[in-house]
């Protein structure tokens, strides 16, 4: 069965965005990479000294593992800020997809929504094609929409915890309030259980790093988050069954043997 | 010359940018700069003139999520 789908104007196969952070070497990003199926990698852009040569190492392996290159703005403070590192991002990796990830707080690193919607609006009138990294506030996420983003990223949990969805009903209202954006959870998730609970709440798609890179066999981890990507999401086109507070037999009841029993 | 580079006071020779970055030993490939927080695109590196006090953040590609 096919079912792909499209960020912006790429199509494509892959549920699962990975995050290239924290891993143990370059050589188990590439496994992880190859084990998850994902085709959309993020990056971030750092201050270099002159003689480091780190990033030259990092971009040099990024372009060979051909795949579509999504860079970040984390650790900006405000849209300005963020605005500069986007046009950063697009000189030095030739694209305009930018993952737009303003901190508001130091404790959880709560997306600023404020400053998001501010650097949002003048991206997206500037031709990038942004990814808003954002909370689960529905308003919020209705304004990046009339800004033109296509693809909103709420968390499911703050960065890092391994949570899963900490406000499944906010959530599931926003698949039933945007059903024509591409809806992404980004951060919080932890488990294979999260990814597929995400995609049976009908997002079309999870971006993890954390709960891969940090994990004790990131390979290994890759794989069952891809597995769990496609269960849910074949869970969510199933249309599962709802609900209810009353037990009803599976087998059928005609026929049931000792019927003349009244002991139950 | 006084510059700001990576928000930190740097001493340079000349103002020409693609000049101080060689000069810093910077290797151009895999770098993007901004001046006073406005990008500079490499094409306009030969032509770009930074004055006293100015600030260059230097950049390369980094892990992320």
């Amino acid at each position: 069965m096919s079912d792909s789908w499209k960020v912006y104007d790429v199509e494509l196969q892959s549920r699962l965005f990975l995050g290239t952070a924290q891993y143990p070497s370059p050589a188990i990003i590439q496994e992880a990479i190859e084990a998850s199926g994902a085709q959309v990698l993020t990056t971030s852009l750092r201050r270099q000294a002159p003689t480091s040569g780190g990033g030259q190492k990092w971009w040099q392996q990024l372009r060979e593992l051909n795949r579509h290159v999504l860079p970040n703005t984390a650790g900006c403070r405000n849209a300005k800020e963020a605005v500069t590192l986007a046009h950063m991002a697009q000189e030095l990796f030739q694209t305009n997809w930018i993952k737009l990830e303003i901190t508001g707080d130091d404790y959880n690193l709560q997306p600023n929504t404020l400053e998001l919607l501010v650097a949002t609006e003048q991206l997206q009138n500037e031709g990038f094609k942004v990814f808003a990294y954002t909370t689960e506030d529905l308003v919020v996420c209705k304004r990046l929409r009339d800004y033109g983003c296509q693809v909103i990223m709420p968390w499911g949990a703050p960065i890092g915890t391994g949570k899963g969805l900490l406000n499944p009903y906010a959530l599931k209202t926003l698949r039933e309030r945007l059903p024509d954006i591409s809806l992404v959870v980004d951060a919080g998730i932890g488990l294979p259980s999260h990814v597929a609970q995400v995609m049976e709440l009908g997002f079309d798609g999870v971006l993890l790093n954390t709960s891969i890179a940090r994990c004790d066999d990131p390979t290994q981890m890759a794989k069952a988050m891809q597995h769990a990507s496609v269960a849910g999401r074949l869970a969510y086109l199933s249309g599962a069954i709802s609900e209810r507070e009353t037990a009803v037999a599976s087998t059928p009841v005609i026929g049931t043997p000792f019927w003349q029993s009244k002991e139950n | 010359m006084r510059i700001l580079v990576n928000g930190e006071q740097v001493d340079v020779d000349t103002s020409n940018l693609r000049e101080i970055l060689v000069e810093l030993g910077y290797q151009p490939e895999d770098i993007v700069v901004a001046r006073n927080l406005e990008v500079i695109p490499r094409a306009q590196w030969d032509d770009c003139i930074v004055d006293e006090q100015d600030s260059l953040d230097v950049l390369a590609a980094m892990f992320g999520g």
